[in-house]
């Protein structure tokens, strides 16, 4: 079943299921045995409907799940580099940092400390 | 002069990197960190909805039997097509009964929704989350900023230590001088190389990761958008369904001298109270606007990224 098709099945239970609290907001639901019995009837009907699509979705998403697992390991492998490449900056950081003993040593050597 | 050439060329690669991190960060950046904040804690928000749900449909069976019914709006019940339906409509269903053939999601003595079911949804959630927190760390990353920053400000003080040893009258300071400050371009050059190397990393595959995954964001966050509404609508029908057969319980020619009583009243009063509360629950448990949102969001990021690349 397409995806888009699932969709509109689903748009279309939820019609369903509004008519379904129509009947029961009708005040006969309070008071007329055979309406009440047919509003269940309906109820039990759209739920056998919405069960149907709500089981495609089901095989659907699982579809869905192993498209996308593979491309988060691929982000996940993006990051892993992202962070090799965020360390290679920090070193090199570090490294710029140790410059700071000959600023120190030039210093020293000039007196002006 | 050579020296003064250097510095143009970098002070223009410098301006021309802020341009270009200042455009990213005006647009596409703040979407990624909306993205991030919408999927943050949004699979438990998912998890605990469906158990929830499951716990309503279970007190529904559970009122229907201290009332003594079957509960009668239950899918796996023998009802066919409802006369209560258009005949199109009705054959809609007939068709969508076969296309699903014929099984039903749903138990008449476990959870309302199995445990298969559920997780299908939570799995796919939980990888929507997942990549919305790793695209966010994918885009910002202090560490290199913050690493950036200390380079920075080590260049700045090396120009200025190059200056003052400069003008010192000692033999040999002029030329001390001029050392420290190549030092500093020196730092300056290794610091935009690695940065350059970051921010490659950081927009490319941003971009790259955003436009593969566009087509399958949306599907899931249809799918589940629509699902919650789905099941939410369902519940509620449900609910709708056990208040009408309180009221006929309570009404009945059998519990008028019960309700008299004032504790039956009282119990019966409790009943459609813990129903109404039930309802404006699932109302506000439901995460399908997330999904909505979280859609639109990457929607709107996708078209960002996209018009980007039109406009080189």
């Amino acid at each position: 079943m397409d995806n888009s098709n699932i969709h509109i099945l689903s748009e279309f239970v939820e019609r369903l299921e509004d008519q379904v609290e129509a009947m029961y907001d009708n005040p006969l639901a309070h008071s007329d045995r055979a309406y009440l019995d047919k509003a269940h009837e309906l109820s039990a009907t759209v739920g056998k409907a919405s069960a149907a699509v709500q089981t495609m979705k089901t095989g659907q998403l699982n579809q869905f799940a192993d498209g996308f697992e593979t491309n988060i390991d691929d982000l996940n492998d993006k990051l892993a580099t992202l962070e090799t490449a965020v360390k290679v900056v920090e070193d090199g950081a570090a490294g710029i940092q140790a410059a700071t003993e000959v600023i120190i040593a030039v210093r020293n050597l000039f007196g002006i400390l | 002069m050579a020296l003064i050439k250097s510095k143009m060329v970098l002070s223009t690669i410098a301006c021309a990197l802020v341009l270009q991190a200042g455009a990213c960060t005006n647009q596409i950046l703040p979407l990624i960190d909306q993205l991030g904040q919408t999927g943050a804690g949004s699979t438990k928000r998912l998890h605990d909805f469906y158990d929830r749900v499951n716990q309503i449909h279970s007190q529904i069976n559970i009122d229907y039997q201290d009332i003594g019914k079957d509960p009668p709006d239950l899918p796996t019940s023998s009802a066919m097509n409802s006369s209560s339906l258009s005949v199109t409509d009705q054959s809609a269903i007939s068709k969508l009964l076969i296309e699903s053939s014929g099984e039903i999601g749903t138990s008449r003595t476990g959870p309302y929704y199995p445990k298969d079911v559920i997780s299908a949804r939570v799995k796919c959630g939980s990888l929507l989350e997942t990549y919305a927190v790793k695209l966010r760390l994918l885009a910002n990353s202090t560490s290199a900023v913050e690493s950036q920053t200390a380079v920075a400000d080590l260049q700045d003080r090396l120009k200025v230590l190059g200056d003052t040893v400069s003008q010192l009258k000692y033999p040999d300071a002029k030329a001390a001088g001029t050392q420290i400050q190549k030092m500093g371009n020196i730092v300056l050059l290794a610091n935009m190389g690695a940065q350059a190397i970051v921010k490659y990393f950081r927009e490319k595959w941003s971009h790259q990761v955003v436009e593969n995954n566009n087509k399958i964001v949306d599907e899931i966050c249809v799918a589940l958008s629509d699902d919650c509404k789905l099941t939410s609508k369902r519940v509620r029908s449900r609910l709708s369904g056990l208040q009408n057969e309180y009221q006929f319980y309570y009404a009945s020619n059998e519990s008028k001298q019960q309700q008299r009583d004032e504790s039956q009243h009282q119990k019966y009063m409790t009943e459609l109270q813990k129903i109404s509360s039930y309802q404006l629950q699932i109302e506000s448990d439901n995460p399908s606007d997330l999904y909505d949102t979280f859609r639109l969001l990457h929607s709107r990021l996708f078209q960002e990224i996209a018009g980007r690349a039109d406009h080189g």
